[in-house]
């Protein structure tokens, strides 16, 4: 089909719908001058000044809320106490994380593992650890005292050493024993799928050059899995933060528990819960910037528009892009 | 001395079959090259050869020992991982999607078996991976990433991180199948310079006029089984076995011409003077460029005539070869 005909057709189209096709001005200017004109989003203008006005009337009616005292916040927001709390927290969610990643590592090849009591091990750890609540686990280790009254170790007949369990096990110890063992539970499933993302192919090449297994694992397969490992850790490790809130339940010593602490004295709940949240919000904030940090470094070797995270490729997939020539 | 026999090996997984009780040797120095149709067990049979999964049965020889057990009385125990590693070291094996690591830059990958099984230290390992890299004609690209190489680039990459670890046979798994056509070639140079400095090679390839220019032996594999074995020359111009001839017969419509000008010449049973002369210089020159390592034997399973060019090794068949006609100009297509 040629111009002409393309150009009779639009014309016949433009005389029975009576719409304005603008075949004039094509014919008016050479195309090279043409310009595309601005398109308009009013709906965007709408939809956001409707969500501004929402916001600001919340921000306003927490603010101006008589029952918030403002200056409670600021009295106890760097008091020692809450900053010992933060410290509990912080060191709790670290620690529990490294020996999540840890026990997940070992709890990951197990499960991929050519040994079928390995396997069956691994995914019963998974089962029972991912199937019950992290707040009862985190009470059993904070209870365990009640069934366990001493720890000990040794041989049937022989002691070597006992010890009362309210004292080996105590709040902080027994609040990381639920969190990292929990942790690892998940940590050995995003590990896994991190293990499988490596083409088999690698390992294959790895061993016909006469690597071991474990050679094969760390100089191969391990830092091949890393970039599949490593996002979804750290959203793991934000999790861990908040989660270490729980342990508050077995006065842990953490953030929360020091914060109910002040508030069971002084019965100012809403302010001190405030004060924690700030807290929290400065943590997960840190962590989240160091996150998309190690995000972008790994995403160095695959460049372009299509990089997860990117706001183009967000808008792009919900088929925004493809709409408006924004 | 055979460096590698195979025999009467089966491998089966499960119900299925894929080697029923094939058995090949390979002299030292020697390229045996297989062809065949998908799923005839030709990748199986490397893949068990280079000890990356068991046969189901019969016994693979490397040099003499078996590969993959030990043999006490008449019962084959299964090897320690260890022991098994050890043997892997001595194979080299290069595969149809090259494999490198993409985790390491180009010397990473050669240098990485080395360092860690041969003990050689960081600048011993480096300066022999140079030496390969600069061999595969790839010097400038030691600090790449395997995703930054053509295809071409990294199966060469492959063949030096291979012949790094100075292995006593070479294993190819169809190394150009996953190549664009245009870069086929440069992996193919490099494997025919290593044929002709003596190393010994299996092959699986799809392509005919390479191994009709290199191999000392072909192999024709169907269902397990080596249907046909022979000459190369012979065995693809004038295959006996039916299945092999239609597996072959694209092939031979594609090179007809060649093979019936083949037949005519020989029934006059007269070469021009040229032709012999050919001949008689290339002797020469093969004795002069062949290492020590090519038995005897091997040269004289060369064939000479039927379209084989002994001046640079290369071979006529139809548009795929041309005669090279000085001995000067190393370069060869095919």
């Amino acid at each position: 089909m040629n111009l002409k005909t393309l150009l009779h057709q639009k014309e016949s189209l433009a005389s029975s719908n009576s719409m304005p096709v603008q075949i004039a001005s094509v014919e008016a200017a050479p195309v090279s001058e043409l310009t595309v004109a601005r398109q308009r989003h009013f709906s965007w203008w709408i939809s956001g000044t409707l969500l501004t006005v929402v916001l600001a009337w919340i921000s306003y009616s927490l603010y101006a809320n008589p029952n918030v005292d403002h200056h409670t916040i600021g009295k106890y927001i760097f008091s020692h106490a809450i900053l010992s709390g933060l410290r509990t927290t912080i060191i709790l969610a670290i620690v529990a994380q490294a020996i999540g990643i840890l026990l997940g590592i070992i709890l990951a090849v197990m499960r991929l593992s050519s040994n079928p009591v390995g396997r069956f091990i691994a995914g019963a750890y998974i089962w029972l650890f991912r199937g019950t609540p992290l707040l009862v686990q985190i009470l059993f280790w904070g209870n365990l005292a009640l069934f366990y009254r001493n720890i000990t170790i040794g041989v049937p007949g022989f002691v070597l050493a006992s010890y009362a369990t309210k004292n080996v096990i105590t709040a902080f110890v027994a609040s990381l024993l639920a969190l990292s063992l929990n942790e690892a539970a998940y940590m050995a499933e995003i590990i896994r799928a991190g293990i499988l993302s490596v083409p088999l192919g690698q390992t294959d090449a790895a061993m016909a050059l006469g690597l071991s297994k474990l050679q094969t694992f760390r100089k191969v397969v391990l830092p091949q899995a890393m970039p599949v490992i490593i996002p979804p850790s750290g959203n793991q490790f934000i999790n861990m933060v908040k989660m270490t809130s729980l342990v508050s339940v077995i006065a842990g010593g953490d953030l929360l528990t020091e914060a109910q602490n002040i508030a069971a004295a002084n019965l100012r709940t809403i302010e001190l819960l405030f004060v924690a949240s700030l807290w929290y919000l400065a943590v997960t904030t840190l962590a989240t910037l160091g996150q998309s940090r190690i995000e972008r470094i790994l995403g160095r070797s695959k460049r372009g528009v299509g990089q997860a995270g990117s706001p183009i490729r967000g808008a792009r997939v919900l088929g925004a892009l493809i709409d408006d020539h924004a | 001395m055979a460096v590698l026999s195979l025999e009467a090996v089966w491998k089966r997984y499960g119900e299925h079959t894929v080697l029923r009780g094939v058995s090949l040797v390979v002299e030292k120095g020697e390229v045996l090259c297989i062809i065949g149709p998908s799923g005839s067990g030709k990748s199986t049979l490397l893949r068990c050869t280079a000890c990356l999964e068991p046969f189901s049965g019969g016994i693979a020889r490397l040099d003499g020992e078996i590969l993959g057990y030990r043999l006490h009385g008449i019962k084959l125990y299964p090897l320690s991982s260890r022991a098994l590693a050890a043997q892997r070291t001595e194979i080299g094996m290069v595969f149809q999607h090259f494999n490198l690591f993409a985790n390491l830059s180009v010397l990473d990958n050669i240098t990485l078996a080395p360092m860690l099984i041969r003990k050689l230290s960081r600048q011993q390992a480096e300066q022999k991976a140079r030496q390969l890299l600069e061999r595969v004609g790839l010097a400038d690209k030691e600090k790449s990433f395997p995703a930054q190489l053509s295809g071409g680039q990294q199966q060469r990459v492959a063949i030096a991180r291979a012949l790094a670890m100075e292995p006593k046979v070479m294993l190819f798994d169809e190394p150009t199948s996953a190549l664009d056509p245009e870069l086929v070639d440069e992996v193919l140079v490099v494997i025919k310079d290593l044929a002709q400095e003596g190393m010994t090679m299996v092959v699986v390839t799809h392509e005919m006029a390479f191994a009709a220019d290199v191999a000392d032996h072909l192999i024709f594999m169907d269902d397990g089984v080596i249907v046909e074995e022979g000459k190369p020359i012979s065995l693809l111009s004038n295959p006996s076995n039916e299945r092999t001839r239609a597996f072959l017969r694209r092939f031979l419509q594609q090179n007809k011409a060649v093979f019936e000008e083949q037949a005519a010449r020989s029934s006059f049973q007269a070469l021009s003077p040229r032709e012999s002369e050919k001949t008689r210089l290339g002797g020469q020159l093969e004795k002069a460029t062949t290492s020590e390592d090519r038995s005897s034997k091997n040269k004289a399973r060369r064939p000479v005539g039927e379209g084989y060019n002994q001046d640079d090794g290369s071979f006529t068949l139809g548009g795929h070869v041309q005669i090279i006609q000085t001995a000067t100009e190393p370069k060869i297509q095919w």
